[in-house]
């Protein structure tokens, strides 16, 4: 194990002392320039699209009109948050979006494992590649596509119940059910979003080191052994990165996705932190409640995040960065 | 009948049922017209009726729209001069259509310029992104000259906006300020109430429709069942049964629920959203014939007869099928479907006339006879202002003009040629003419009734007009204005119309229902009520 670690981590540079250091600060600098310069766009993009719109969050204290503007709207204090926390509507949608994330966290999460695991298992490269380009295409379809194509076959008026009604058997209520839509949500995001997923877990299993395998193999240990003790911990730093990773926006689910599925199933299934926002601020114009709801959307978002590195790093794991 | 109807409708679909009830969530309220605020009672701008040809099947101030048989073989000059001065106008309009050919390649927009000594250089959202794109614009602060202020669509603050932001149009068209511009004039008052706000009149209305949503049937569908039509709910349900075979995957209604509970109130003599009783409102909410209409849904959906799926995208194309034997329109909508390809030879329609549930006949909710209406960026002095009222003016131009019919269908030999004396589409029109779809939202013709050669389909609907006008009734609220309303009004309407949703499909119980208004009611709903009453009582 400690041997698949240390060829995970990057190798440490040479330390230098601090005269060393000042010293070759001009060559550095020299050296590092078209670095930093390519660097730079990604860097402003950062600075302008998503620090400087941070700013904006100050609509969350503020009884906000658009054409009256920052500067011009008064400012309310947490008025906005107590609104938004006496609102049946919001915990609705906490309730709602902490059903769809946990129920993706357990059955959409391991999946593109299990296929990335399936897919490393073939053999014959051009059968697998053909295999990777299929399962990731439906990645690079729209949701209005997917869904669309879901309720073609799956919906009241689909292929699937189509069929049924014309054999006289009882048709499934699939896409208008609020009570099973959670499920409805993780099958389509899995759907299009598996084969996709797979692409870290591929390039992390390829980094396994083959000799393991082998002397796995040699002392003994069959098909199931070598993935228990072998593969997996083999991708543990991956795993564990995407899954804090997936921890930072876990009360993000699929907007689009929900929007166009809204009508299907009724407000009450659906509506979650990101329609909420929507509903409220763009459609109704509270600005003030939708900018707080979404700023502490954000908050948890960034705090589950950090102490799940924290842990991570307790652990003795990688997490997202290196200490 | 002249704006691009059928992608409206996706827009009004947004709110469907507000559009229709007239619930007057309308982003361009309205204040009383004796109710001025400030300054005295507002003089309403004098209506100067259009002296053009004589319609075949006239119309009347109470909404019938005229109705021409031929096209009127000498359009009349209704504009005098070039209105514009050589500036160039921008503006922010809807269009929901095919990309319109840019103005370097699309001759019609360059004549367009000429006519109207202006270039236009206009911006556009469409359905669900229209108050997005509004609100943006005007959160950028840049507002356009034109800025069209589309009704029920969430734009909220509209009166804080124009008295911020827009030109007060009141000394230039109130009372006989308006024949200035004849083709202004020749709005009626109804219409000129949607640009009405705090006793002040903010902008140029966009002429629409005076009906409300209807239901339009597939004739033959409704023929094989004796009529879209019957004595008693009952009987209507067992007609949609009658017209629903799964197996064969046809079903009766399209799955608007919210629009059927509005189609059966009309059946109970449900109200036009207020009931207005000794100064005392009551909303449709808490009638008793509205539940008795979702009752009456509640017990079509169990029988299965509304299509099963709540999204249905090709409804228009469904309905000519007679896969889903009717559908509800807006009232511009309806009398635009003859103008769709195929109608006439592919298949006709029908026009339900709502009967009353204990026999006679029953209501028609009637809309309020515009489209949002157009301000004018305050950034204009008065000079420019009386400019842009004058390019308003052109493009209001009346069917039967002669700038009507340039507008509509440009110049002969390029974008169209004549045939039978009726103006025909080249295919270098019909692309270069999406520009006056764009045009028609800033705002258009009042409405009238025209489908080339098909005298018997402009009979009909007009026989149909006068047949829901004899039991129509307006609201009683139009004409009056609550902040609140403006606010808060289409956010309360659309979580009821969410939990009806839930109750036809039986996501929820009725009971919840009193529970739902309850908090419609303390959430704005008295405070709503309050303020139309205080208004309706000052108008006296």
């Amino acid at each position: 194990m400690t041997t698949v670690e240390s060829a995970v981590r990057p190798p440490q540079g040479q330390r230098r002392t601090e005269g060393e250091a000042s010293g070759k600060r001009a060559g550095r600098w020299r050296r590092d320039k078209t670095l930093f310069f390519l660097a730079l766009p990604g860097a402003l993009y950062f600075v302008l699209f998503f620090y400087i719109p941070l700013l904006g969050n100050v609509v969350a204290f503020q009884d906000y009109a658009p054409f009256l503007g920052f500067t011009g709207s008064s400012f309310v204090g947490f008025e906005n948050f107590t609104a938004m926390l006496a609102d049946d509507a919001f915990w609705k949608a906490v309730g709602n979006t902490l059903e769809i994330t946990l129920l993706q966290l357990f059955l959409y999460f391991p999946a593109p494992l299990a296929l990335a695991l399936l897919l490393h298992g073939m053999l014959g490269n051009r059968l697998k590649r053909l295999v990777q380009t299929v399962v990731y295409l439906p990645h690079f379809m729209s949701w209005v596509i997917v869904v669309a194509m879901f309720q073609q076959v799956f919906g009241g008026a689909g292929s699937l119940n189509m069929f049924l009604r014309q054999n006289d058997i009882s048709i499934l209520n699939i896409m208008n059910n609020p009570d099973t839509f959670s499920l409805l949500m993780t099958s389509q995001v899995i759907w299009k979003d598996c084969g996709w997923g797979t692409i870290m877990f591929l390039a992390a299993l390829v980094a396994v080191d083959q000799n393991l395998y082998e002397a796995a193999a040699v002392d003994g240990g069959g098909k199931w052994r070598r993935l228990w003790h072998v593969t997996l911990p083999g991708i543990r730093p991956v795993l564990i990165m995407l899954f804090i990773l997936r921890l930072g926006d876990i009360l993000s689910v699929g907007f689009e996705q929900i929007l166009l599925q809204r009508k299907f199933v009724g407000a009450n299934a659906s509506e979650v932190i990101d329609t909420y926002v929507f509903y409220n601020g763009v459609i109704d114009g509270n600005w003030g409640i939708s900018t707080a709801a979404g700023l502490m959307k954000g908050i948890i978002g960034a705090a589950l995040m950090l102490a799940a590195n924290k842990l991570a790093h307790r652990l003795g794991e990688q997490g997202v960065y290196n200490r | 009948m002249n704006l691009n109807r059928r992608s409206f409708l996706g827009l009004a679909g947004l709110t469907a049922a507000v559009a229709v009830t007239g619930c007057s969530t309308s982003g361009g309220g309205t204040a009383g017209s004796k109710a001025g605020a400030a300054g005295g009672p507002l003089k309403m701008p004098t209506y100067v009726p259009f002296a053009g040809p004589t319609p075949d099947l006239p119309g009347n101030a109470q909404g019938l729209d005229p109705g021409f048989l031929k096209f009127p073989a000498s359009p009349v000059k209704s504009v005098k001069a070039v209105p514009g001065d050589g500036s160039t106008i921008t503006g922010l309009t809807y269009y929901d259509g095919p990309i319109v050919p840019q103005m370097s390649g699309n001759a019609f927009w360059q004549e367009v310029n000429k006519r109207l000594g202006v270039t236009f250089n206009l911006d556009t959202g469409n359905d669900e992104g229209y108050p997005t794109k509004f609100n943006t614009i005007v959160a950028g602060g840049e507002i356009k000259d034109f800025m069209w202020v589309a009704p029920n669509q969430g734009l909220t603050k509209i009166a804080q906006l124009a008295e911020a932001k827009f030109v007060d149009l009141t000394p230039f068209v109130s009372g006989d300020a308006v024949k200035e511009y004849p083709n202004l004039a020749n709005f009626q008052e109804m219409t000129w109430q949607a640009a009405v706000m705090n006793g002040k009149i903010w902008g140029v209305p966009v002429p629409y429709s005076f009906f409300g949503q209807v239901y339009a049937g597939n004739k033959k569908s409704w023929d094989s069942v004796d009529g879209f039509t019957a004595k008693t709910p009952d009987e209507l349900i067992e007609k949609f049964k009658q017209l629903t075979d799964a197996k064969a995957g046809r079903w009766a209604l399209e799955p608007a629920y919210v629009n059927a509970v509005a189609q059966f109130n009309q059946i109970f003599r449900g109200v036009n959203t207020w009931k207005l009783e000794g100064g005392k409102l009551t909303h449709m909410f808490e009638t008793q014939e509205y539940v008795s209409a979702i009752e009456m849904a509640i017990k079509a959906f169990q029988a299965g007869v509304f299509y099963p799926d709540p999204k249905i995208t090709d409804i228009a194309s469904k309905v000519a099928q007679g896969t889903v034997a009717a559908q509800v329109l807006s009232g511009a909508g309806w009398v635009g479907v003859p103008n769709q390809p195929g109608y006439g030879t592919a298949w006709e329609m029908t026009t339900f006339i709502p009967f009353g549930h204990d026999g006679g006949k029953g209501v028609h909710n009637l809309a309020r006879g515009s489209v949002g209406f157009t301000g004018i960026s305050n950034k204009n002095d008065e000079k420019k202002t009386k400019m842009l009222l004058k390019v308003l003016d052109y493009l209001a131009a009346p069917f039967g003009s002669e700038e009507w019919f340039f507008l509509n269908y440009g110049v002969a030999g390029t974008q169209h040629k004549m045939e039978k004396g009726a103006p025909v589409k080249t295919k270098e029109g019909e692309t270069q003419l999406a520009f006056s779809n764009q045009l028609k939202f800033m705002t258009q013709s009042p409405e009238f009734l025209y489908y080339p050669g098909m005298d018997e389909t402009t009979k009909a609907i007009h026989t149909a007009q006068q047949q829901l006008l004899e039991i129509s009734q307006p609201s009683p609220i139009l004409g009056h204005y609550s902040e609140t309303n403006i606010d808060k009004g289409q956010s309360l309407t659309s979580k009821v119309y969410e939990y009806i949703e839930d109750a036809v499909t039986g996501r929820r119980p009725l009971t919840d229902f009193k529970s739902v208004v309850e908090e419609w009611k303390s959430g704005g709903g008295d405070k709503i009520r309050k303020e139309f009453e205080e208004s309706i009582a000052k108008a006296g």
